[in-house]
């Protein structure tokens, strides 16, 4: 009887594999072991799952034939963008099929008057950015991993960056987008003018991690480049400290268009690292003040801003005197993440929010967490949002450090919903939180996701297992690196 | 080498999979594939450290990296990624590396010459036909019994030229212009007598130690007193530099140091430059050589958009993975024609066999040259 049910499987993959090597050709259509290692992991390589195929659109049609089929053969799949998301989103179960946007790159159009640009969802965020530099317009939402990271994947995390404090994340830039539902059904949600009306869908799928449907065009808004920015470095003695000069700074009324913090260990990360960008490395902490605007406004504000950082006795006080010296600045600061990853084989990011005036409160509650566990841990968040992204240097080959980091990070965010916040600001739920998503709502609240969701993916085929806690009985699919490690 | 031994590659546990380094990567941007990004090959050797996949699974995307170390500069990590490639490759050296003799590359040229390749580009296996491709339409041999003309006087100093395998024996004019170019410009040229092959090649494919041995005896061959050894293969500059204590330098890098004694002319002409990676990523001399060119030609030099990015002539890839780096210099040469040229200029031998074969297949109609035969061929008396 088994055997009997695994040939019928096997038969129906056969078929499968067949007819989407149809729709794609086969060099796009990956099964070879090596190519199925290389999709089990996104950044967060906590989680590893190996899909059976990985199947590789170039073109709107594409993706609603590939969806079809998929469909009628009850496959469980989703859409991977450049696979650097923190929460194990682009994972399938196993046996599952891997849908990677990454050929689907080309700018489709960019209005300069309208100040609106169509892409597919594979173009990378600074591809945009760089094309549409000519035109005295850019993309606002800038995540760390910009270089790399797909509009799509931006869009389904709904991403933040340090230039969100200002401009809002990526669901502010959104004016429209076209979405193939898990069946085949093709969706055009939002209006290319911006305005809304109706139920916004178009709001409703940005964060929505890959589980309503897949982008496969979207109308982006532009922002003018600023004519005028202005960048402070202040390094303070204590974390604490910069953390009150943050909230002094947005009571008074101030709008920078980025405040970011970065402790000790991270400093000393970035300053022994490629992105050395001249940070004090005996400070306890720096913070990054940005302002831009027209001339008069940014001359205002700066004075404003000036005056109540020196009010704080930094220990160092620097405004980045050119353009060079302030993409430096950030360099370092968006290198960061990356420059903590040379500490140790491994790093675990976190992502929680705190309202902006608990800040020194949990991060001296991230430090009680650190001393008690002996854990490196290195701080730098964006201060303005109250987004705090404490990494965890460890070695994934002990499963007791991995054990130790994930309590860690739990308890952190059981903190955060204490003080009033959230378990996730920018890197989503994904498989990594679901199980917190509980604590944050009630059971009733969490009901009523899911019925929502099931409107558009009814099976639960599309990305399963993600945003929501899984059904019982599903939750081991996903196995744990250290576990599946041995 | 077995797998504990890949263990110990602390490179691939360095990597902490955030994908930075994914758009530096040609092989990426062409396929799309994670297994054709560095970030993939490195989770792969690890794997196969691990004994979670065979080394036949593995194989093939590290076949087709093109060895450009783009994705070195963009790792945040610094993982040593090409020690990585040159570690996992001495389990099974390249076979190829047998071949590389001078036998072999006149066979080459007498098969090119009778029509033979022509051919042999359109039938064969997938290697064959883009190895017989490779081969240039006019390979000229350097001649072994060549005596560069004597300095015009005052003499300024004495280089010794590096010839190269493949140099030698296909782009042989290019050697002579060189010699006749720095002997104009008041150097004495030394040809001392040299090593076939550098080593290069073998030191990134499979065969470390030989490719030392080979350096070294290299190095040792011109290690006569003088200002500078004078390479046109960025490779072999970039492979002789490591052990040589005088400077390795293209013959324009080291003319615009020196300064130009009579700055030469140029036709007018529209020049697209692809800088070559290991003259951009490992000599860190893609900025000094683009001001060379503009000072001795007068010319605006054009370069291709993604110039960092490789042309697809980097490593093997051409012979061991033709799908992927086909897509790559399709990729390349698009973006050179966009500047509809005259002349394509390619300052290291692989990569202007490679852009040739592909400017060919195109159409393009003008030439393809290093730069030395521009300042030679085209300049008005
Ligand atoms: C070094 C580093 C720094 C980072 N910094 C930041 C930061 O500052 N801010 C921040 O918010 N995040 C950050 N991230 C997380 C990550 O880069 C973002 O979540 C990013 O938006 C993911 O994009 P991606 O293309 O890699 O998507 P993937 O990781 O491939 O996918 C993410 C999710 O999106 C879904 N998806 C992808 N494309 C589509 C589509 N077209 N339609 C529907 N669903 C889709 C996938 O199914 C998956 O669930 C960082 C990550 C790294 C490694
Ligand atoms: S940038 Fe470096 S650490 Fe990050 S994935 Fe690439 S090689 Fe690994
Ligand atoms: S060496 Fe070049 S081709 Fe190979 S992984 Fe690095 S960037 Fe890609």
């Amino acid at each position: 009887m088994d055997s009997e049910k695994s040939t019928a499987g096997r038969m129906k993959r056969k078929h499968l594999l067949v007819d989407l090597k149809h729709i794609l050709g086969k060099a796009h259509v990956l099964t070879d072991p090596g190519s199925l290692l290389a999709y089990e992991s996104d950044a967060l390589t906590l989680f590893r799952s190996r899909p059976s195929a990985v199947i590789l659109p170039k073109t709107e049609t594409e993706v609603i034939a590939c969806a079809k089929r998929l469909h009628q053969a009850q496959i469980p799949w989703a859409a991977r963008g450049a696979g650097t998301g923190l929460s194990g989103g682009a994972l399938v179960p196993p046996g599952g099929v891997v849908m990677a946007l990454t050929r689907m790159n080309r700018i489709l159009e960019i209005d300069p008057v309208g100040m609106r640009a169509k892409v597919q969802p594979g173009v990378v965020n600074a591809a945009l950015g760089r094309a549409v530099e000519p035109y005295g317009l850019r993309f606002a939402p800038d995540p760390a991993s910009q270089t790399v990271s797909t509009l799509g994947g931006n869009l389904a995390e709904n991403a933040g960056g340090p230039q969100c404090f200002l401009h809002g994340t990526t669901t502010n830039h959104v004016f429209a987008l076209r979405v193939v539902l898990p069946d085949g059904t093709v969706e055009d949600w939002g209006t290319p003018s911006g305005v809304q009306d109706g139920f916004d869908l178009r709001g409703f799928f940005a964060g929505s991690e890959g589980t309503v449907g897949i982008a496969v065009s979207i109308d982006l808004r532009l922002i003018p480049q600023p004519d005028e920015v202005c960048t402070f470095l202040a390094g303070y003695d204590s974390v604490t400290k910069a953390c009150e000069v943050v909230s002094t700074l947005v009571a008074k009324g101030l709008q920078p268009v980025a405040l970011e913090v970065m402790d000790q260990n991270a400093i000393r990360a970035v300053e022994d690292s490629v992105f050395r960008a001249g940070l004090p490395v005996d400070a306890g902490a720096v913070l990054l003040v940005e302002i831009e605007g027209s001339k008069d406004s940014v001359q205002k504000e700066k004075e404003a801003a000036r005056t109540i950082l020196q009010s704080f006795h930094p220990s160092v006080f620097k405004q980045a005197a050119t353009a060079e010296e302030r993409t430096q600045l950030w360099k370092g600061r968006k290198g960061a993440g990356g420059a903590l990853g040379r500490l140790a084989p491994d790093s675990y990011v976190m992502d929680g929010v705190v309202p902006r005036s608990q800040l020194a409160a949990i991060m001296t509650y991230v430090e009680e967490v650190q001393k008690e566990t002996g854990l490196h841990v290195a701080n730098l968040f964006h201060a303005g949002d109250g987004n705090i992204h404490p990494h965890f240097s460890y070695d994934a080959r002990d499963a007791e450090q991995c054990a130790t980091v994930e309590d860690a990070g739990a308890r952190i965010l059981r903190k955060c919903l204490e003080l009033g916040g959230s378990i996730t600001g920018e890197h989503g739920i994904g498989l990594e939180k679901e199980n917190l998503l509980a604590e944050q709502y009630t059971s009733e609240e969490i009901n009523l996701m899911e019925r929502v969701r099931q409107i558009f993916n009814p099976d639960d085929l599309l990305n399963p297992g993600k945003g929501l806690p899984m059904k019982r009985g599903c939750s081991e699919v996903f196995r744990r690196h250290a576990i599946s490690h041995g | 080498m077995s797998n504990s031994s890949l263990l110990e590659m602390t490179a691939a546990f360095d990597c902490m999979h955030c994908g930075l380094c994914l758009e530096s990567c040609p092989t990426y941007r062409a396929t799309g594939q994670e297994t054709q990004s560095p970030r993939g090959r490195i989770a792969l050797v690890r794997a196969l450290a691990e004994e979670r996949l065979d080394y036949a699974d593995v194989l093939p995307s590290l076949n087709a990296c093109l060895l450009c170390r783009a994705c070195e500069p963009a790792c945040p990590s610094r993982v040593d990624y090409h020690t990585l490639v040159d570690e996992f490759r001495q389990a099974k050296p390249a076979k190829l590396l047998s071949w590389m003799k001078p036998a072999f590359f006149a066979l080459l040229r007498f098969l090119r010459r009778c029509g033979v390749l022509s051919l042999a580009e359109r039938i064969g296996t997938p290697t064959s036909r883009a190895l017989a491709a490779s081969v240039p339409s006019q390979p000229t041999l350097f001649p072994t019994h060549f005596t560069p003309p004597s300095p015009q006087l005052p003499q300024r100093g004495t280089v010794l030229l590096h010839l190269g395998c493949v140099q030698k024996s296909f782009f042989g004019d290019s050697l002579k212009s060189t010699a006749n170019l720095l002997a104009a410009q008041g150097f004495q040229v030394e040809i001392p007598a040299q090593p076939f092959c550098c080593g290069s090649s073998h030191s990134h494919f499979g065969e470390p130690e030989k490719g030392n041995q080979m350096r070294t005896e290299t190095v040792a061959a011109l290690s006569q007193s003088a200002d500078a050894i004078i390479s046109l293969a960025a490779g072999c500059s970039a492979h002789l530099q490591e052990q040589s204590s005088i400077p390795v330098l293209d013959p324009l890098l080291f003319l615009n140091q020196q300064g130009w004694r009579t700055p030469p002319v140029t036709k007018k002409l529209r020049a697209v430059w692809d800088p070559p990676c290991q003259l951009d990523h490992v000599l860190n001399q893609a900025g000094a050589m683009r001001r060379a060119l503009q000072e001795c030609t007068h010319l605006q030099i054009l370069e291709p958009e993604d110039a960092e990015l490789c042309c697809g002539a980097g490593g093997m890839s051409y012979a061991l993975a033709p799908e992927v780096s086909d897509a790559v210099t399709q990729d390349k040469i698009e973006k050179i024609l966009r500047h509809k040229p005259d002349v394509v200029l390619s300052t290291n031998p692989p990569c202007r066999m490679r852009l040739e074969t592909g400017l060919r297949k195109a159409g393009f109609k003008g030439e393809i040259l290093h730069p030395v035969e521009l300042l030679t061929v085209f300049s008005q008396p």
